[in-house]
């Protein structure tokens, strides 16, 4: 059927999923915020009780807020730790954040629990991150019609994502975030011939990297349908990046802000661009001060976009820069670079070091091509570097002891602090994880 | 969208359908690639439906689901039939490593059901020194084969059977006597040796004709104590 019409048709920028919203001026996306801020604090105030408890004990209610200057001005924190003493003094295992009322429930997910007990987020069928990665799916060339590859988890919500890509045509082969999975990867790669994969990690590239060794398959060729593929987890090593990229792939970092939403980055990989209508992102120095775009900060983040239970100025612990100026992609959110996690910041000899600043030089020995370590952190102050890392006993030249000395005096000359090294075969420390990651700074 | 369009390389082929997501199903333990279309899965969720509501679970109750994400086509349905029920779902995945995440949402939780216990799940909660008779006592305990066998003297469970014939999925109601399977959808014939066969009846992505599931089990036919008829299998 066609439809003879006198009207101009109005042309819409088929680059992004969302065009009204991705290029939105930045007053506009402020005004947005307000209006949506100013929606949601009298429901959060009233629904939830940690927000509650923080406000009066601030001297606030809602609506002594009347603008979003009003809000960054006066709204007082709340942090991991807050929702924790909340969950454990009152026995609210949501933390006191549930806003909604249990009807309105759908499902609850929870943290991978990297680094101690997963926290739950109870949520309805979709959530922000879900609309945060459909823009990235869409930027990186996914169209109805399209098959996704979604390698995740089942308790970050991964079945209703799945589900919710085929309300717009996608295709969604949802298989789990295991290396034990990699041939069903493969295999749906070569039959479906996807347009996009959510997501890799460095657990996933390590076992890439052994399969293709191992069975000679062309990575070519397996991936040659591919326009994009997510990464996440932890940041990207270099060798990681280039292996990958001899592979034909071009890989889009992923983050999220604090849970509350998600951050992909563009073709331009200038940044993680932080979608501002779904979440308000502020980077923020210690005493709660703004640090100016290009300055480090911590990021803190408060949910435009959960009806159920919003972070209401959420400190995140994630070291950032951040940029407020358009990108070259042409969207207009911020853009911020994740520096490391504030918690897994060390101090060696007075020096401040970062899981980042240790990954290239532990990858660069053969036997530890994978790149993985965990920090050896008893308390915050350290007098040595103490490193366990992983190595690949089939990889070995030489003895133990000599790579351990090797890697010793290459990370002590690169980073000009006492070193000590302790070799773990890798597969020992990937059962530390979940699937993706492992915890990179530990007690013990 | 050819490359989801599949014709049945098991058996008879029907016109394709698109698919909506794309799981798997397994035969003797083998993988194959299951595309399910909206209908699909939006007809399996009536199907669980009717299971569930043999129990009929209170509003605002939790319940725990166990799957990895390949396990889409099975789960999905089941979670959305869970949905409609105003039941919270709660989730972990199957893996040995998932000990702490089921230990947490249980004891967090007055989870009510659980579903899809596998036996590597059972693994990982008693090398982590969890016993799994007493984390799961007082609730429906869903079991995959492997599980079941290992829960079965288990006391204080109410212990029902998760049964995958290939595609089709046979669960237990309330009734415990044998796991129904959807006859709307699937037809179950059985072979001279007691191998189940299993046949889609209606317009699926992938459709089946007489498939061998490589199970070995019995199939009632009389009406079952919850008043559903068609067949229920008995391994």
């Amino acid at each position: 059927m066609s439809v003879a019409t006198s009207a101009p048709t109005e042309c819409v920028d088929e680059r992004y999923y969302d065009p009204w919203r991705e290029t939105m001026p930045r007053a506009d996306i402020e005004q947005f915020q307000q209006a949506r801020l100013l929606e949601l604090l009298p429901r959060a105030y009233k629904g939830a009780p940690l927000i509650r408890s923080t406000w009066e004990a601030a001297g606030l209610a809602p609506q002594d807020i009347r603008s979003l200057a009003d809000f960054k001005a006066r709204a007082p924190f709340i942090d991991k730790d807050h929702i924790r003493a909340w969950r454990d003094a009152h026995g609210d295992p949501m933390g006191g954040m549930l806003m909604a009322s249990p009807d309105e429930l759908v499902t609850i997910s929870s943290t991978s629990g990297t680094t101690g007990e997963p926290t739950p987020i109870p949520h309805g069928m979709y959530t922000a991150v879900d609309q945060d990665l459909m823009r990235g799916y869409w930027h990186m060339g996914a169209r109805p019609g399209d098959a996704i590859v979604f390698l995740m988890f089942t308790y970050r919500g991964g079945m209703f994502h799945a589900h919710g890509l085929s309300r717009i045509g996608l295709t969604a082969i949802p298989i789990a975030h295991d290396p034990a999975e990699i041939p069903r990867f493969v295999a749906a790669s070569r039959q479906f011939r996807p347009t996009v994969l959510m997501m890799l990690s460095s657990p996933l590239i390590i076992g890439l990297e052994q399969y293709f060794e191992k069975t000679g398959i062309d990575p070519l060729d397996v991936f040659s349908s591919y326009k994009g593929v997510m990464f996440g987890g932890e940041p990207l090593s270099p060798r990681f990046a280039a292996l990958v990229k001899s592979w034909g792939l071009e890989l889009f970092e992923f983050t999220t802000l604090g849970d509350v939403s998600g951050a992909v980055q563009c073709r331009m990989h200038d940044g993680m661009h932080a979608s501002e209508d779904l979440a308000l992102v502020e980077n923020l120095d210690d005493d709660g001060k703004p640090v100016p775009d290009g300055q480090i900060g911590e990021m803190v983040v408060t949910s435009l976009a959960d009806d159920h239970a919003p972070m209401i100025r959420y400190r995140t612990e994630d070291l950032v820069r951040m940029d407020h100026s358009p990108c070259a992609c042409g969207r207009t959110h911020a853009r911020f670079w994740p520096i490391g996690r504030k918690g897994d910041q060390i101090l060696v000899d007075g020096r401040s070091i970062l899981p980042r600043d240790i990954q290239p030089l532990v990858e660069a020995e053969h036997e530890t091509r994978s790149c993985l370590f965990q920090i050896i952190r008893p308390q915050r102050d350290l007098a040595a570097l103490r490193l366990r890392v992983g190595y690949e006993p089939a990889l070995l030249q030489g003895t133990a002891d000599g790579l351990a000395a090797r890697l010793s005096e290459r990370l002590r000359s690169a980073l000009n602090v006492p070193v000590q090294v302790e070799l773990t075969p890798c597969d020992e420390l990937l059962k530390l994880g979940p699937p993706h990651k492992i915890p990179r700074v530990t007690r013990q | 969208m050819s490359a989801i369009s599949h014709s049945a390389a098991e058996g008879g082929a029907y016109p394709a359908r698109p698919a909506a997501v794309v799981g798997r199903y397994l035969i003797t333990g083998q993988f194959h690639f299951l595309p399910a279309s909206e209908r699909d899965i939006d007809r399996a969720k009536q199907a669980v439906g009717r299971i569930l509501d043999t129990y009929a679970f209170a509003r605002g109750r939790h319940t725990l689901v166990i799957s990895t994400l390949g396990d889409v086509v099975q789960m999905l349905p089941l979670k959305l039939a869970m949905v409609d029920r105003n039941l919270i779902v709660c989730t972990a995945d199957a893996s040995p490593y998932e000990f702490g995440r089921i230990r947490s949402m249980i004891g967090r939780f007055d989870i009510a059901a659980v579903f899809g216990v596998t036996a590597a799940v059972l693994d990982g909660l008693i090398a982590s020194g969890t016993d799994p008779a007493a984390l799961f006592k007082g609730k429906v305990v869903w079991a995959r084969p492997d599980a079941y066998a290992r829960l079965q003297n288990a006391a204080d469970i109410e212990l029902r059977r998760w049964i995958e014939l290939g595609p089709a999925l046979a669960l237990e109601c309330r009734c415990g006597d044998g796991a129904h399977i959807d006859s709307l959808e699937w037809q179950l014939d059985r072979a001279d040796d007691g191998e189940l066969l299993v046949s889609s009846r209606l317009d699926r992505a992938l459709s089946f004709v007489r498939m061998a599931t490589g199970i070995r089990a019995t199939l009632t036919r009389d009406l079952c104590g919850c008043g559903h008829p068609g067949p229920r299998v008995r391994p």
